[in-house]
Parts: C-alpha cells; sequence; structure tokens
C-alpha cells in the first residue's frame, strides 16, 4: 500500500514537471530575448518587452494580424542600421527617396515579404514548414507583392525591377501565348496564371518552368532552353508570384499614382514584313504595344541556312511556300481548323495587320538548299527535324506533334505504302504537320528521297508483302458467307458501324474515336489515328478502299491490327460511321 | 473566546458531515461508507474480488481508454471554444476552420498542448481499445455471462474509430481533407455506402457540407452515444459480478480477517434506503458466497491503483505533448491531392487492403473480420450448444490451454491487421508504390 502512494505520488509529481514544461515552452518564446537584446544594444533600461501586432484591413472586411516586428522590432529604427538579424533596420524600398513612404508600423511585414504574420516563432512565421502555401518571400523577392497594393500595369515601378523584367520575359518567352493573365493575354491552351501567385508558392512555380512535369506529371508545357538561366527564371517566378486576385487594393485605387493610364492600347495599323519580324521574335515593336515570341517555339534559317528558334514547333522557313498565304494566316487564327490536335495557341487577339505582318516575314524567307543535293542530304535538310536523323519518326519537335511523325524504320509500312509516298511529299498530308513539298522540291528530289528512306529501312530485312484486296460493292457476296445463304452486301449504315465501332475500336481509337482510348497511352509509336480529323479523312487519297484495306488488313508496320474476323459488311457500316462524322453533313 | 472556537469547529463539523458522510478509521464500515456515499466512487462495488487489482487481470487497458476518453472530452470541449467548422476564406486567403488552428498554435495560451493533447489522446484511443480488445479476449474475459458486453464493447469500439475519424477533418488540412478523402471514396465500394457516404457528407465530395456534419457527429452526437454505451459497459460489468474470474477460485489464498478492520456498529445501512437479501429472495438461508474471504474493500486500495493509471496517463500524455506537436499541413486543397493521400494509420490497414481489390479488400474482408469479431461469443456458444463436449468458456484465465486455437487465431488477425498498417504507414511512397520507411518523408497516417 505504501508502495502505491509513493508510485502516485512519483506519478503526480512528474505530471506537475511536464506540465510546467508546456507553460514554459508558452511563455518563453524567442521574440522576448531578441527585444531584449535589442534594447540593450540601443542601451535603453526602461523598455517594456510586449508582442508588437500591425492589423492590415482587407478590403471586404476582416483583417490580416501581423506580429513579425515583435522580433524584427527594428524595422523602422535608422539606429538599428547595423544590428543582426532579426533586429536590423530594413533596407530603403524606393531606390533614391528620402523618406520611404513604406511605413512598417502600419503596412506591416507580410504584406510584402509573405510568410505566417500571426506567429512568433521564427519557422512557424517564416512559413517554412511542409504544406504552408506563402512561405516567406526573402529579400528582393518581395517584389512579387508590389501588386498587392500597386497597380503594376503600366510600366516601371521604382524598386520593382524583377518583377518588371519578370514582365517582359512573359511577354518575350510567349509565355502569353499560351498561359492567360487577365488584361494581358486571353488564351485557354494553358492554365491560367491570373491568380499564379495566390495559388502556388514561388518555389512551386520555379519547379514548374524548370521541369514542367514536376509537379503536373501529365503536363504538356514544353520545356524551354532558357531554363538553364536562373536569372530568367527568377524574374520570370516573381512576375508570375505576383499575379494575385487577393488584394489589398481595390481596382482603381492604389497608393501614390502608379495606376494605369486611361489611353488605349496602342496597336499595329499597318502591316511590314519588318513589324513581323520584330513580332516573331518577341521584341518591342514601334507604335505598338503588343507582341508576338513564335521564335521560342518555331525556328526558321535565314539566308545563309542557319537555324535559329526553339524546337517546340515545326520549322517555319518554308512554311508560307508549302502552306500558302492563307493556310498560315488562319494556322495563326486558331491551328486547329487544320490540325484537330495541334497544340498551338489560338492568336485570336491578334488584328488583321500583326498577322499580314508575320505573313509578311514568313514570305521572306526564301532560303532553299536543295539543289544538286543527294536523297541523304536532302533528308537532312528537309526532314530530320520531324522523322528524325535515324528515321524513326522522333525528331527533335516530334513529340508535340500530333498525330506523330511516320517511323520509317518500320519495314513492313515502307514496303506497304511507298507507292503512297511521293504523293505525301508533294501534295502533304492534310490533318497533320507534313506540308506539301512541291514548291520546294523537284519530282527527281523527291524520288531520290524515297529511295534514299527505301535503302535505310529496308536494310537486312526481307521485303514484306501484303494481299491485295479490294473494297466490295453494294451488291456484292459476304466475305465471311460460308453456310452460302447467299448474303449480299448492302450500304454500310452509320449506326450499325457506332455499334460495332463500341464494341471493336474503342479501347485504342477511344469512345468518341478520337485516337485517345485507354490503350492508346500503352502504345508509342505511332499512336491511334483521330478519326474525327476531317482535314485527314477529307483529301482525296484517303479513299474507302483505303479504309477498308487498313482495317481489314491492319497498317502494316503499326499497332493496328488486321479485322479479317469481322464481316465485310461490319467493316461497310464502320467505314460509314467514320464518314458520317467526318463529313460536313455530319453536324 | 474558546466557546466561540469549539462552536465554530462543532459548526466546520457539521459542514464537513453535511458534505461528507463517513470518516477515514480503519474500519470496514468506515470503508464501505466512503464508497457508497460518493457518486463518483459508487460506480464501483464496495468489495471486489482480490484479483481485480493485480495488474496481470487487465493491465488496466480498459481504464486506460476510459481515462482517455475523459481527458478528450475535456481537451475538446476547451478546444470547442477556438473553433469554427467554417470553410469560408478569412481575410489572409485560409479558410476559417484552418485559420482556427494557425490561432491554437500560435496565439492562444496553451492552444498547442490542448490541440496535442487531443491529437495524441486520440490516437492512444483507439491503439488502446484494440488492445483492450486483445487482453479481453486472450483472458477469455469476454465469456462467462458476459457475451452480451463483448458487443457492446466492439460497438464501442467502432465509435471510438468513428470518432477519431470525424475528428480528423476538423483541422481542414491537407492531411485532414486527403485522409477524409480516402475514407470516403473507400465506403462507396460498400453495396449501399454511396448513400451512406453521402448523408454523412451531405454534398458529392469533401466540402464545408461535410466539414458541419463531421463537426456536430463529433462534439454531439458521437460522445452522447458513446457515454451512454460507456455507462452500459460498466453497467454490465457489476452486473455480471465484477471481473471475469475462474469458475472456481476456492483454492485462491485468502484474505486475512485482520485486514479487514472491525464492524463497530452493524446499522450500516441505517440511514440509506436499502434491502438485506431476505427481504427479496424466497429460501431457506441466504447464499453465501464460499468466495467471500477473497472478497476486499475497494478503498483505499483499488481506488489509489485507479488515480495511479490516471496520473500515469496525464503524465504520459502531457510529455508526449510537448515533445510532439500534431501534424498540420498547408489548408485544404481539392484540386491538389497529396501523393500519397493516406487515411489516418487506423485505415491504413484497409487502405492497403483496398489497393489490392477494392470489393474484397474494402468491403468483404472488414466485414468479415469486424462482424465475426463481434459475434465471436456467440459463435462460441452455439458450438457449445450443438457439439457435445465442446467447451470454451474458460473466463479470466490467461492463455486458457483449452483455448490456444481461439487465441491463435486471435493474436494472428492482430498481427495480420498490424502488419497492413505497417505497410500502410511505413512502406508506401508516391502513387502507392512500395518504398523503404528511410526513403521518403511522407504525411499522413497521424
Amino acid at each position: 500500500m505504501l508502495k502505491d502512494y509513493r508510485i502516485m505520488l512519483v506519478l503526480a509529481f512528474a505530471g506537475l514537471v511536464f506540465f510546467g514544461m508546456s507553460l514554459l515552452k508558452e511563455i518563453n518564446l524567442s521574440f522576448a530575448s531578441h527585444q531584449k537584446a535589442y534594447y540593450k544594444e540601443l542601451g535603453i533600461e526602461d523598455f517594456y518587452v510586449e508582442i508588437k501586432q500591425v492589423n492590415i484591413n482587407a478590403p471586404g472586411g476582416g483583417m490580416v494580424v501581423d506580429r513579425c516586428q515583435s522580433c524584427h522590432i527594428g524595422a523602422s529604427n535608422p539606429d538599428a542600421l547595423n544590428f543582426d538579424q532579426p533586429l536590423a533596420m530594413h533596407p530603403p524600398i524606393v531606390p533614391g527617396v528620402e523618406n520611404d513612404p513604406h511605413e512598417f508600423g502600419k503596412i506591416g511585414c507580410v504584406v510584402c515579404h509573405d510568410g505566417n504574420g500571426r506567429a512568433l516563432e521564427k519557422d512557424d512565421a517564416h512559413g517554412e514548414y511542409h504544406g504552408w502555401p506563402f512561405p516567406l518571400l526573402a529579400g528582393e523577392l518581395a517584389q512579387a507583392n508590389c501588386n498587392r497594393c500597386h497597380t503594376m500595369e503600366s510600366g516601371s515601378l521604382a524598386g520593382a525591377e524583377h518583377y518588371e523584367k519578370g514582365r517582359e520575359l512573359f511577354l518575350e518567352k510567349a509565355c502569353w501565348g499560351c498561359h492567360t493573365i487577365a488584361g494581358i493575354s486571353s488564351s485557354s491552351q494553358a492554365p491560367e496564371l491570373s491568380n499564379a501567385g495566390g495559388k502556388f508558392s514561388y518555389e512551386y512555380l520555379v519547379e514548374s518552368m524548370v521541369d514542367p512535369a514536376a509537379n503536373v506529371a501529365n503536363s504538356k508545357m514544353p520545356k524551354f532552353d532558357w531554363v538553364d538561366d536562373a536569372e530568367t527564371v527568377a524574374a520570370l517566378a516573381t512576375y508570375l508570384k505576383g499575379q494575385q486576385k487577393n488584394r489589398l487594393r481595390s481596382d482603381g485605387q492604389a497608393p501614390i499614382g502608379y495606376s494605369k493610364p486611361a489611353s488605349e492600347e496602342q496597336r499595329l495599323s499597318e502591316a511590314s514584313a519588318a513589324a513581323g519580324r520584330s513580332l516573331f521574335a518577341g521584341v518591342p515593336v514601334a507604335g505598338s504595344l503588343d507582341r508576338g515570341g513564335c521564335i521560342n517555339c518555331h525556328s526558321f534559317r535565314n539566308g545563309n541556312g542557319v537555324l535559329s528558334g526553339g524546337s517546340v514547333g515545326p520549322e517555319l522557313t518554308y512554311a508560307i511556300r508549302a502552306r500558302g498565304k492563307e493556310y498560315v494566316e488562319d494556322h495563326i487564327r486558331n491551328a486547329r481548323v487544320h490540325v484537330p490536335d495541334s497544340i498551338m495557341p489560338t492568336f485570336k487577339d491578334y488584328n488583321d495587320a500583326e498577322i499580314e505582318s508575320l505573313v509578311k516575314f514568313l514570305e521572306t524567307l526564301d532560303y532553299n538548299p536543295a539543289a544538286g543535293l543527294p536523297g541523304d542530304k536532302l533528308f537532312e535538310m528537309f526532314c530530320t527535324s520531324c522523322h528524325g536523323e535515324e528515321l524513326d519518326g522522333r525528331g527533335r519537335v516530334s513529340s508535340m506533334l500530333d498525330p506523330l511523325p511516320r517511323d520509317f524504320n518500320r519495314y513492313q509500312f515502307v514496303d506497304t505504302y511507298e507507292d503512297r509516298f511521293a504523293e505525301s511529299i508533294s501534295e502533304g498530308v492534310n490533318g497533320t504537320a507534313m506540308p506539301a513539298w512541291n514548291k520546294i522540291l523537284s519530282k527527281e528530289q523527291i524520288a531520290s528521297l524515297i529511295d534514299y528512306i527505301k535503302t535505310q529501312s529496308l536494310t537486312g530485312d526481307k521485303p514484306f508483302t501484303r494481299i491485295k484486296v479490294e473494297l466490295p460493292k453494294t451488291g456484292d457476296p459476304e466475305r465471311m458467307d460460308y453456310k452460302e445463304k447467299g448474303i449480299e452486301l448492302a450500304i454500310g449504315d452509320p449506326i450499325e458501324g457506332l455499334a460495332a465501332f463500341q464494341k471493336h475500336c474503342t479501347s485504342c481509337h477511344g469512345k468518341l474515336a478520337n485516337g485517345k482510348g485507354p490503350n492508346a497511352y500503352l502504345l508509342e509509336h505511332p499512336l491511334p489515328r483521330n478519326l474525327l480529323n476531317k482535314e485527314f479523312l477529307n483529301q482525296t487519297t484517303m479513299s474507302d478502299e483505303r479504309l477498308y484495306q487498313s482495317i481489314l488488313l491492319g497498317v502494316a508496320g503499326t499497332p493496328m491490327p488486321a479485322h479479317d474476323h469481322l464481316k465485310d459488311q461490319t467493316l461497310l457500316d464502320l467505314i460509314a460511321f467514320i464518314r458520317a462524322n467526318t463529313t460536313e453533313e455530319a453536324k | 473566546m474558546n466557546e466561540l472556537m469549539e462552536k465554530a469547529k462543532e459548526f466546520g463539523l457539521k459542514l464537513y458531515a453535511s458534505i461528507f458522510r463517513h470518516n477515514f478509521d480503519n474500519t470496514g464500515l468506515t470503508k464501505s461508507k466512503i464508497m457508497f456515499s460518493n457518486v463518483l466512487l459508487h460506480i464501483q462495488p464496495v468489495k471486489i474480488h482480490k484479483r481485480s487489482i493485480k495488474f496481470k487481470t487487465t493491465m488496466g487497458l480498459g481504464l486506460v481508454t476510459f481515462y482517455l476518453f475523459l481527458i478528450l472530452a475535456v481537451t475538446g470541449v476547451l478546444l470547442m471554444f477556438h473553433y469554427v467548422p467554417s470553410t469560408a476564406i478569412g481575410p489572409d486567403g485560409l479558410p476559417d476552420a484552418y485559420s482556427r488552428m494557425l490561432n491554437l498554435r500560435s496565439n492562444i495560451f496553451w492552444g498547442g498542448l490542448l490541440r496535442n493533447m487531443h491529437r495524441w489522446a486520440a490516437h492512444g484511443m483507439v491503439a488502446f481499445v484494440a488492445f483492450h480488445m486483445l487482453r479481453v479476449y486472450l483472458s477469455g474475459a469476454h465469456r462467462g455471462g458476459r457475451e452480451f458486453n463483448w458487443v457492446i464493447g466492439c460497438i464501442l469500439g467502432l465509435l471510438t474509430v468513428f470518432l477519431s475519424y470525424t475528428g480528423y477533418l476538423l483541422p481542414w488540412d491537407q492531411l485532414a481533407f486527403w485522409g477524409v478523402k480516402v475514407g470516403t471514396e473507400i465506403a462507396k465500394i460498400a453495396p449501399g455506402g454511396a448513400i451512406i457516404r453521402g448523408i454523412l457528407l451531405g454534398d458529392t465530395d469533401v466540402g464545408s457540407e461535410a466539414l458541419i456534419r463531421f463537426y456536430v457527429l463529433h462534439v454531439a452526437i458521437l460522445p452522447a452515444v458513446m457515454a451512454f454505451l460507456i455507462a452500459v459497459h460498466f453497467f454490465r460489468i457489476r452486473k455480471d459480478g465484477g471481473l471475469a474470474k475462474p469458475a472456481d477460485t476456492t483454492h485462491e489464498k485468502q484474505i486475512p480477517d485482520e485486514e479487514f478492520g472491525e464492524v463497530k456498529n452493524a446499522s450500516v445501512f441505517k440511514s440509506a434506503r436499502s434491502y438485506k437479501l431476505v427481504e427479496i429472495v424466497k429460501g431457506k438461508e441466504p447464499k453465501v458466497n464460499e468466495e467471500v474471504d477473497q472478497m476486499m474493500f475497494a478503498w483505499p486500495k483499488l481506488i489509489v491503483r485507479e488515480v495511479i493509471v490516471l496520473l500515469g496517463v496525464v503524465a504520459f500524455l502531457s510529455l508526449i505533448s510537448v515533445l510532439f506537436d500534431a501534424p498540420l499541413e498547408g489548408p485544404a486543397d481539392p484540386n491538389h491531392p497529396t501523393n500519397p493521400s493516406k487515411a489516418p494509420w487506423y485505415f491504413l490497414g484497409l487502405q492497403e487492403l483496398v489497393s489490392y481489390h477494392g470489393f474484397i479488400g474494402g468491403v468483404v474482408i472488414p466485414g468479415i473480420m469486424v462482424g465475426g469479431v463481434m459475434f465471436l461469443p456467440y459463435i462460441e456458444i452455439f458450438q457449445e450448444t450443438m457439439i457435445k463436449g465442446f467447451n470454451k468458456n474458460y473466463p479470466g484465465i490467461w492463455f486458457a490451454r483449452e483455448r490456444n486455437l481461439e487465441n491463435a487465431l486471435f493474436i494472428g488477425l492482430y498481427i495480420f491487421m498490424l502488419a497492413l498498417i505497417l505497410i500502410g504507414v511505413y512502406f508506401r511512397g508516391e502513387n502507392w508504390a512500395v518504398v523503404y520507411p528511410w526513403e521518403h518523408m511522407s504525411g499522413g497516417g497521424l
């Protein structure tokens, strides 16, 4: 019994000690020692340790609590200029001004520097723990938040150089082509960034630029080559961090006159190749506020054949010659008119003069090295950017193209379809990135190209022959009519075709017939055809017979298998279904 | 002056006597009076079997669970003063509920400790329910008339998990949101689960409605049901004759007479309305329990031991709460799932099972386990009724030889669940891929 009482006493004592520890933890906060050190250094003996709290009224009620100056107590005291952190004075914000207009006693710290203003312990206050959405923006990164109080659209705000540079870069690097920021661009090609800073941390933004797949695994954003330059990325990230919906000012009201000018934006009114060149390069055009930046994705060769530009989209040296003016104009306005799966943004904000300028610039590109080159050199010059040096359809821009460029390493494919090559090269393939080369290459040159492709792909492999089949006509006997019941083929019925499609085709071509079925993700190259691609399916070479052969026998050298277990009638129904989806009357 | 002192003393004694109706001398009468004149102590019998206070009988596990419930009630009520179950976005861009968590951590005196204690006590309670259940089963205490109490205990266990789960959502951080999300997705698999899920969430997804419903369940409905069932649980222990003991304990050592003290006054029931045995039973002689000499007074030994357990629990919990902060991630963001998204640890075994097969792992196996465990004693009784010579009724005996098979199976079940939970907590990384614990730092589980 005595032992029991002893245990009881020990436990009670231990409990009291732990309780005391928790009390100590609550009382012994570091700001008190910081304040003591601060007053000691200043030589003040009569002081009172207290929490310094600033309440910033937010528009629409409520307030933001800011206790940072409990530790950063010398922030606005010139005597504390050379003190150690956290006691030192804040360096001047606006350069060259006697009295800085930012009063920390009034606006606090979190407004510019983020972090968790209500906290009193360092890690907590700086937001340096996992998952805190607004970690501290130390030093000059705070420029991202000038935007909270000042309207920044009109140009430079003294002291916000990084932000300004980021804005320049956002336009120059054509980020605006895909991403929307309210008031700057309106594209739906990529996630909107109007509230990028409100949603994401600075680190997240940097990470997503350097490696787009880091945070969004299936991101389609290209990896640009300027991401090696830390300064560029930092400036852009600062700018993006500044894009926040949640602001401390209301529209049209900002401190000290940094509001947007009332004048309308200046736009280009007369087309010229020079303006087009500037737009293409993303540099400012005299007399216009608009920006381009095509060069971030597209490359071209100048008169000397030197290639420059990005490798996201196809090379444009021959664009006007191969595609024609009208095609290019429409393509800039909406690329999906021609290639339904193109990732090129819609530049619908360009006015006619600007689009014409771009076309005029592209017209000036007249480099043509074709004369006298043998087949292999021709291929290297014109084809490798998409079809790859190894002829494997994996050239440097290929990953962004849809449909993917042909892989000529599949000798079955080359052997089966070689008689189509000449036409595909000279006339192009509608609905894909393959242009018509007949304006640039002569018949002989095309023939030598085909020879080169054949020799490369067939090396060491036996020739491949595919049986010949003809499209059966209405009234012909059914191929699968083994019992000889005398079944005759009727006209293809799209409704029956839909049922058959849902049964046999959707795993690869998808329920919507857009080529994105569940199994399509397991395939590598080429991917299932988008059967809604009107441009592709309505070109003259895409006859019913070709569709019939492709379904019945499969497409040689691709994952498309033969379907000789299907009845002829089913095949005709399927063809009718595909046609019904892609002809004009279908709508 | 002396007279005044005397009168004051007399008044003091009267005051004392009006509150406490007993002295503190060492007589059996006083000991019994202490027990039944105090509403808190009267929950317990005046005399208990001497086995009851042995550590090995219960290991105090049920008691620890009960104390944790009390601590949770107290800290929970205090937390309610600071909490708002709202997802409205405040001026600093954070949901209110989450903002309150930050307040608790940085702005409220002892707020962090309060939250830590509540959090760790909740996890502790789930664990101790499991320990308590294991102890009861292995010592055969679910038999010998206590079968239905086992069922109530199982319901209490489920309630504990559900209470902990509803509380898990309230901080409204990423951990809470995605942990609960995982749980509710598992519920979808069960037949009718979608309807229950809809009723619980009040929406098609975890959102502001779910937060309010979980809050009400957590602070009002579930604790009330739980408190009632705890009362039933305790009441039935009393009515079943105290803690389970072997049918025959006559060979156990008897308590010497001198430990009982003297009875000076036979009129124990002088002022209280009570019945003597002869008033309520028919028969020639009152039944005299042959175990009577192994019965000891509950005061003070039992009470002291219970206080020891209480102090131990409080001390240990305070220490844990001072040393380890309850996790708090960023505010809940339905657009950015954490990877991996893990349910709280007591559901991680289930999540692990679901990752193998939705219906079998999420419904069939857990259904069989919960149902089977809950009705275990009745399965035994059924067998005993149907099969001659079959007897598994050995209450109060640890690892009874006759129950080796049952005990082994039950331990196996625990090891199975524990292994699944350990795999879920430590060996599952991004995309639920197998990783070694030292290879990743992932939230979730706590």
